[in-house]
């Protein structure tokens, strides 16, 4: 192979090898900037369909997270999901019982849904209602006890086994009672700087093959 | 401006360290952080876990920059060079690369100025 060929094919492989690193360090910048999104209340979206956010039977997407829905439904069975940590009207925090109950809606698709706080009692049953509320990502971490008729976190694979529907992933929590239904905002600052990190770590990289051309002109020129 | 007129055997002492920090990290990262990470559903990993991905992103960027400045010291060819910083992301490997940097360093120098 002829020398400028090989100079050629060295020096288009080192372009396409620094091309990749940039852009994996701006998948990472972009990784970041999302996580940065999520650390930070953002504008209301308009409220939709339940339906339309999410799909019964599968993970919860990210984009859901947060997202007002509006459903029609009728509660099946309630739940006491005990020692939760919520957040009321006027923007204070307790820990409390709350009641959570299965909504049916049509189709045999189901959501957990946190109606207000437990007094002893459930409410009574009634006829398929509008519910407005805002859908979370289920809970990973038990906040009590868990028994019959009682949560130890509001997940829905706990209540999988009772019923025989299909169950959106999540929950959400009703709003105009007593619990606020906030934006879920995510701590996790320090991933957003292991993204920066690998930002950095990739266009370096970049870099260095973009300085392979000089290397060894400095390596010989710099010789003891 | 002289790129290459660094401490050696500093150099070597921060390379050392690192790729030692860099190798139990690469460790615990494909063989604790990854199975957990791919087999959990909706993203379900504790914390305590998701912690080793971030010390590694840290440590992995320093680690970098310690194999060039070791790297530039002792004048390696920049392939040898680039799989030096490579060797940061792959367990054992930076272990090797460790093991190879002493010796070739020792050899350089003749075991007179190695950092214990």
């Amino acid at each position: 192979m002829p020398k400028y060929l090989k100079t050629v094919a060295l020096a288009l492989l080192l372009i396409l090898a620094a091309a990749t690193c940039f852009e994996l360090g701006l998948w990472q910048w972009h990784r970041a900037q999302g996580m940065a999104k999520l650390q930070k209340v953002q504008p209301e979206r308009s409220v939709v369909e339940l339906t339309n956010a999410a799909s019964a039977g599968s993970n919860l997407r990210t984009t859901a997270f947060n997202r007002l829905v509006t459903f029609e439904a009728s509660f099946e069975k309630d739940y006491v999901a005990p020692n939760q940590l919520v957040t009321l009207v006027d923007g204070t925090s307790v820990r409390k019982d709350v009641i959570v109950s299965l909504a049916r809606l049509s189709n045999q698709k189901a959501v957990l849904v946190v109606r207000g706080f437990y007094k002893g009692s459930f409410p009574a049953k009634s006829a398929a209602v509008r519910i407005d509320g805002r859908l979370y990502p289920r809970q990973n971490v038990d906040q009590a006890q868990g028994g019959t008729g009682k949560l130890s976190r509001i997940d829905p694979a706990l209540v999988a086994g009772d019923t025989g529907f299909n169950l959106f992933d999540g929950y959400v929590i009703q709003t105009g009672g007593k619990i606020a239904a906030p934006q879920l905002l995510s701590q996790g600052g320090a991933f957003y700087w292991q993204h920066i990190a690998y930002v950095i770590t990739w266009w370096f990289m970049g870099l260095l093959l973009l300085f392979f051309p000089f290397y060894n002109r400095f390596r010989e020129k710099n010789r003891d | 401006m002289n790129f290459f007129k660094f401490n050696r055997a500093g150099a070597l002492l921060r390379f050392r360290v690192m790729a030692n920090i860099a190798g139990v990290l690469s460790l615990l990262l494909w063989l604790v952080y990854l199975p957990i990470k791919l087999t959990a559903t909706n993203d379900n990993v504790p914390m305590a876990i998701r912690l080793i991905a971030v010390v590694h992103g840290f440590m992995y960027m320093i680690y970098v920059l310690t194999a060039f400045n070791y790297s530039l010291s002792v004048r390696k060819p920049f392939f040898s060079m680039l799989g030096y910083l490579a060797a940061g992301t792959l367990p054992i490997a930076s272990f090797v690369a460790d093991r190879r940097a002493r010796a070739e360093f020792a050899a350089m120098t003749g075991g007179s100025q190695l950092p214990q």
